[in-house]
């Protein structure tokens, strides 16, 4: 190794958790970001998701901003989009520059990630996977329409809970995924939210079985972290997003 | 799952985390997984912030347990030994009746590593800045061995521990057991610096046992889950014990 090196050499990244205790995230973050990329994180105490919690998290997530850099983050990406767009689905860009500017470092947010990944892949009908109960499926459906601007064509639901995500198998990601794309063949870009459970393993193989695109919150946050800090390297095995953009 | 083998909560106190996860994973055998909450030691060792810390791990370990961790860490030496060393195994033992799982305390962890070790002289390199050397000094002793030496990095606090170059650690444990050469260890205080990497050439290259805060966090919780292994590359205690 070279010992005069930091673990971040290339980009330190920082991020805001939008869950109590994180487990899986870390675990695929290295798997996809090329040595030299390090990942800084906060946890945020995003309980039930009601709107005391979805509040709380979006003043620590600013707060936390400042802290990040002050750390010497290269980025600072605040995660969680239902807490990036909380305050409206129109104020995201704003709080982005705003923190920006007051605080000498990149920002970004899961919310703007996914935007940025679904127009770099030229998505227009969008299929989503989530991990959680079926009363979740409104929220997707109106976050793929009035806030990405896509067409929902369906949402699938695995019925597990925050709580939980750590234990679901990886296998689950691919099941859902192509349940997902067999009730609705027309959708051109399936969608794994939630970058909390195992999803990157499916992206390869369900873009290949059905030649869709497949996004997913941490992959997409992965992309947007490494372009933003200039780490440009292409990555295989996680789908279109990472290997051609 | 990604931890079949065991799931590890550790209760972290800086309020970035950043060293800590990627060196785990690089200790670890596959299987393990590690479930983290940032606490809120900031850019100073506050009272304060011990207690906010303190009582957040409290929190943390019971979703930790709901969520089905084996075993959870209440990290943070200076956290642990706020509440004082002598209570901390009741602290544990409360709280693993309460959750239902097993709890153990970075401190702990510390002193059974050092124990196992046979670890009688030590020398402590940390990187909070020389007026924490008394600090260290004191949390040595209070284990149960003789400190015969401390030294710190200088520039760093604990939010820009991520910005240390990895050959800092191996440069101070030299430093020190050149110093204090009746030191049978060296101690690299603070599991969130790059230490781990350089603990089997401090071994090998000064004749010394290393105890790492992270590596004896790790090895502990590894253990308790029932992980039992040798492993490699990470000192004595992860070969031996």
């Amino acid at each position: 190794m070279d010992w005069q090196r930091i673990h971040g050499a290339r980009a330190r990244i920082g991020y805001t958790v939008a869950a109590v205790t994180t487990e899986v995230y870390p675990i695929d973050w290295y798997r996809i970001v090329p040595d030299g990329v390090s990942l800084m994180m906060i946890t945020l105490p995003l309980g039930n998701r009601s709107k005391d919690d979805v509040e709380k998290c979006y003043e620590i997530s600013i707060e936390s901003a400042y802290t990040m850099a002050r750390a010497g983050a290269d980025l600072v990406l605040l995660g969680g989009l239902p807490i990036n767009i909380s305050k409206g689905d129109d104020t995201v860009e704003g709080l982005m520059s705003k923190l920006e500017g007051e605080i000498g470092v990149k920002m970004s947010c899961s919310a703007l990630a996914q935007v940025h990944a679904f127009t770099a892949l030229g998505s227009k009908q969008v299929v989503t996977v989530h991990p959680f109960l079926e009363d979740q499926n409104p929220r997707h459906e109106r976050t793929i329409r009035d806030f990405f601007g896509l067409e929902p064509v369906g949402v699938l639901a695995g019925g597990s809970s925050l709580v939980a995500l750590g234990t679901l198998a990886p296998g689950c990601a691919l099941e859902w995924g192509r349940a997902a794309m067999r009730a609705h063949p027309d959708a051109d870009t399936l969608y794994f939210g939630c970058p909390h459970w195992t999803v990157i393993d499916a992206i390869q193989p369900l873009e290949d079985e059905f030649g869709i695109s497949v996004i997913t919150s941490l992959q997409a946050i992965a992309w947007e972290a490494m372009r933003q800090t200039g780490v440009d390297d292409k990555i295989r095995s996680y789908g279109r997003l990472l290997s051609e953009f | 799952m990604y931890g079949h083998r065991a799931r590890i909560g550790y209760c972290s106190p800086p309020v970035v985390t950043e060293v800590f996860v990627y060196e785990f994973y690089k200790m670890v055998p596959p299987g393990v997984s590690l479930l983290l909450t940032t606490l809120e030691v900031g850019l100073e060792y506050t009272q304060q912030a011990f207690d906010g810390s303190f009582n957040r791990s409290i929190e943390a370990a019971k979703y930790m347990a709901g969520a089905g961790a084996d075993v959870v860490v209440l990290g943070g030496n200076p956290v642990n030994q706020s509440r004082g060393i002598e209570n901390l195994p009741g602290i544990c033992a409360n709280l693993s009746a309460e959750i239902g799982i097993n709890v153990v305390a970075s401190t702990l962890c510390q002193k059974e590593a050092m124990e196992k070790l046979g670890v009688k002289k030590v020398v402590s390199a940390h990187a909070s800045g020389a007026q924490h050397d008394d600090r260290h000094h004191q949390q040595m002793e209070n284990m149960g061995v003789e400190s015969v030496g401390v030294a710190s990095l200088e520039g760093y606090k604990l939010l820009g521990y991520g910005k240390i170059p990895t050959d800092c650690a191996f440069e101070i444990a030299s430093k020190l057991k050149g110093e204090h050469p009746e030191a049978d260890c060296v101690h690299l205080a603070s599991a969130h610096w790059p230490t781990a990497h350089v603990i089997d050439k401090i071994e090998i290259e000064l004749g010394v046992s290393v105890m790492n805060s992270q590596q004896a966090i790790v090895w502990k919780a590894l253990r308790t889950a029932g992980v039992t292994e040798p492993i490699k590359g990470f000192g004595r205690l992860f070969r031996e014990f």
